[in-house]
C-alpha cells in the first residue's frame, strides 16, 4: 500500500493534466468527430510526457531544482521572465475552468443553480489546499480521479472495435476536413503537454523529499505509472465517445454528455462514479493549476515556498495560490464558459511550451549539475526528439485555431 | 586568481537561491557587486537581491510585473562575508531578517497569521 501511496503525485500531476475539464470534453470531442483517429496522439503525447517528467523529476532529486528555478538560470532573467508570464497567463485560465469544472460538476449531482455552487467549488479548494497536507492532498485528489476508471468499464462492456483501435494507433487521415484533424491531434498532443503538469510534478518531488539514489527509481516509476493511467482514461473516454456518439452524429459539447456516456453501458452507478471521478479529478487540475502558479512565481523570484509546510510558513506562496483561485472565481463567476477557456488554455500553452522545456532538457542532460545522473543516450534522443514535436505544435496550434474557428470547421 | 575562475564564480552565483542559516529561502542572486579598478585586480564584493537590481537585466515592456515584492526591500547588498557555503544554493550565516532579506514574506505572513490553520 505505501509503494500505490508513494507515486500519489505522478497520478495527481497525470489525472489533472490529462483528464480535467478540457481534455474530458476535448478527448470526447475528438472521439465524437473522428472516431479512434487519433489514439496515436495520446499514446506519443503520454511518453513525451513520460519523458519529461522523469527529467524533472530527476533535476528536482538529484540537483533538488524545480523547473522555475532552473527556467530562470538558464534562460536569464529577460526570457525567464516573459516565460513566466506566458505560463500563469496560461495557469490563470486553466485554473478558471477547472474551478468552472468543478462548478457544473456539483451542479449535475445536486441539482442546484450554478453560480453559487462556483462560491461552494471555491471554498471547497481554497479550504482542502489550505487544511490537506502535500501528500493527502495526492492521495485523495489523484485516486479519487482513478474513479474515471469506470470509462475503461464502459469502454470494455461497449466492445469496441478493435481493428478500428489498432488502426488508430497510427497516424492516419480518414476525413475529408484535414485541418479539423490537424487541430485535434495538435490539441491532444498540446494537452499532454500541458507545462503546468511538470510545473507540479518538479516542484512535488522537491516538497516528497525526493533523494538519490533510492527515489530515482520512484521518479521513474511514478512518471510512467501515473501518466500511463492518464493516458489509459483519456484513451476509455475517447473510445466511448467513439462508440456512442459517432453512430448518433453526437458533439459532447458539455461534461454531463461525456458522463452520460458511462450510464449507457453500466447504468446510474456508472453516470455516479463518472460524475465522482471528474469532480476529484477536475478538482485535482483546479489544485495543480493554483499550486504550479504559486510554485513559478516563488521560484522566479525566490521566495519561500512549499505546501510541506503549513501556510503561514510560505506566506507569498500561500497568498499567490489563493489569488489564483480568487482570480478564477471572478472569471468564472463574469459567466465565461469554463470549457470554452480551457479549450483556448490548452492551445495557447503550446506556443509556451518550448520556453518550459528547453531548459529541463539542458539542465537534465548537464553532467555538471546532475553527475552521472545525467541524461543518458535514450534520454537525450527522446528528448531532443520531443522537442522537435513540441516546437511543431506550437507553430501550429494557433494557425489551427483560427482556420478550423476552433475545430467546428 | 586567473580570469577563468571568477568568471565561473559569477556564472554560478546569479540567479541562484540565496537561503538562511535555519534553510528559509529569502531571495535570488539579482547581480553580483565586484569592486576594482580597471587595469587592477577585481573582488566580490557582495550579491545584490531587490526590483531595482534587476531593472537592467528586465524587458521594459514587463517591468510592471517584475515588482510583487510586497514589502521586499527595493535593493539589498549581502556582504560576501555572510555567505557560508555555495553548493546548489547560496547558504548564508545569518537570519534573513538580520540582513534584510525576505522582508516581503514576513509583512505577509503577519496578515495570514490572523487566519486559523495558518
Amino acid at each position: 500500500m505505501t509503494k500505490v501511496f508513494q507515486i500519489s503525485l505522478g497520478v495527481l500531476a497525470a489525472i489533472g493534466g490529462f483528464v480535467d475539464i478540457g481534455d474530458i470534453v476535448f478527448n470526447a470531442t475528438a472521439g465524437a468527430t473522428l472516431g479512434y483517429q487519433l489514439i496515436w496522439a495520446i499514446v506519443v503525447g503520454a511518453v513525451g510526457i513520460m519523458v519529461y517528467s522523469e527529467m524533472c523529476g530527476r533535476v528536482a532529486c538529484v540537483a533538488k531544482r524545480p523547473v522555475f528555478d532552473v527556467v530562470r538560470e538558464r534562460l536569464g532573467y529577460k526570457v525567464g521572465l516573459t516565460t513566466l508570464l506566458a505560463s500563469q497567463f496560461v495557469n490563470a485560465m486553466t485554473c478558471a475552468a477547472e474551478v468552472g469544472g468543478v462548478a457544473i460538476v456539483l451542479r449535475y449531482l445536486f441539482g442546484l443553480p450554478y453560480r453559487p455552487l462556483i462560491a461552494v467549488a471555491l471554498l471547497i479548494l481554497l479550504l482542502s489546499v489550505w487544511f490537506l497536507p502535500f501528500e493527502w492532498i495526492e492521495r485523495v485528489f489523484g485516486f479519487g480521479g482513478l474513479l474515471l476508471i469506470v470509462f475503461a468499464v464502459a469502454a470494455v462492456k461497449l466492445d469496441p472495435n478493435m481493428s478500428a483501435l489498432e488502426h488508430g494507433l497510427i497516424p492516419h487521415i480518414d476525413t475529408p476536413s484535414p485541418l479539423i484533424w490537424c487541430y485535434f491531434a495538435v490539441g491532444v498532443l498540446g494537452a499532454a503537454f500541458m507545462p503546468y503538469e511538470v510545473y507540479f510534478y518538479s516542484s512535488g518531488g522537491v516538497e516528497d523529499g525526493w533523494v538519490p539514489p533510492h527515489d530515482l527509481k520512484l521518479n521513474k516509476l511514478t512518471a510512467i505509472a501515473g501518466y500511463g493511467l492518464g493516458a489509459v482514461l483519456s484513451i476509455s473516454i475517447m473510445v466511448v465517445a467513439a462508440e456512442l456518439f459517432v453512430p448518433q452524429g453526437i458533439e459532447p459539447g458539455f461534461l454531463g454528455t461525456v458522463a452520460l456516456a458511462a450510464q449507457t453501458p453500466l447504468g446510474e452507478a456508472g453516470l455516479l462514479l463518472a460524475l465522482l471521478g471528474m469532480f476529484f479529478a477536475i478538482s485535482g487540475a483546479a489544485i495543480d493549476t493554483s499550486l504550479a502558479g504559486a510554485y513559478n512565481m516563488a521560484q522566479f523570484f525566490g521566495w519561500e515556498w512549499g505546501k510541506y509546510r503549513k501556510p503561514g510558513g510560505a506566506p507569498r506562496f500561500t497568498l499567490t495560490w489563493v489569488a489564483f483561485f480568487g482570480l478564477s472565481f471572478l472569471v468564472v463567476i463574469s459567466g465565461v464558459d469554463p470549457i470554452f477557456v480551457t479549450e483556448l488554455s490548452v492551445v495557447f500553452s503550446v506556443v509556451a511550451l518550448p520556453l518550459t522545456y528547453v531548459p529541463i532538457l539542458l539542465v537534465a542532460g548537464d553532467s555538471n549539475y546532475m553527475g552521472r545522473h545525467a541524461n543518458g543516450r535514450l534520454a537525450s534522443t527522446l528528448g531532443w526528439l520531443y522537442l522537435v514535436v513540441i516546437v511543431v505544435i506550437s507553430l501550429a496550434a494557433v494557425p489551427l485555431l483560427v482556420l478550423t474557428n476552433m475545430g467546428e470547421g | 586568481m586567473s580570469e577563468q575562475p571568477q568568471l565561473d564564480l559569477v556564472l554560478r552565483l546569479l540567479d541562484q537561491q540565496i537561503v538562511d542559516w535555519a534553510g528559509r529561502r529569502c531571495g535570488n542572486v539579482d547581480d553580483v557587486a565586484i569592486e576594482g579598478e580597471p587595469g587592477g585586480s577585481a573582488t566580490v564584493k557582495g550579491l545584490l537581491v531587490g526590483r531595482d537590481v534587476t531593472r537592467r537585466r528586465r524587458p521594459r515592456l514587463l517591468a510592471f510585473f517584475a515588482g510583487p515584492t510586497f514589502g521586499d526591500a527595493p535593493e539589498v547588498e549581502v556582504p560576501w562575508s555572510a555567505i557560508e557555503d555555495i553548493t546548489q544554493v547560496v547558504k548564508l550565516k545569518q537570519d534573513a531578517t538580520e540582513l534584510g532579506l525576505a522582508a516581503g514574506d514576513d509583512r505577509v505572513a503577519r496578515w495570514l497569521k490572523r487566519i486559523p490553520g495558518s
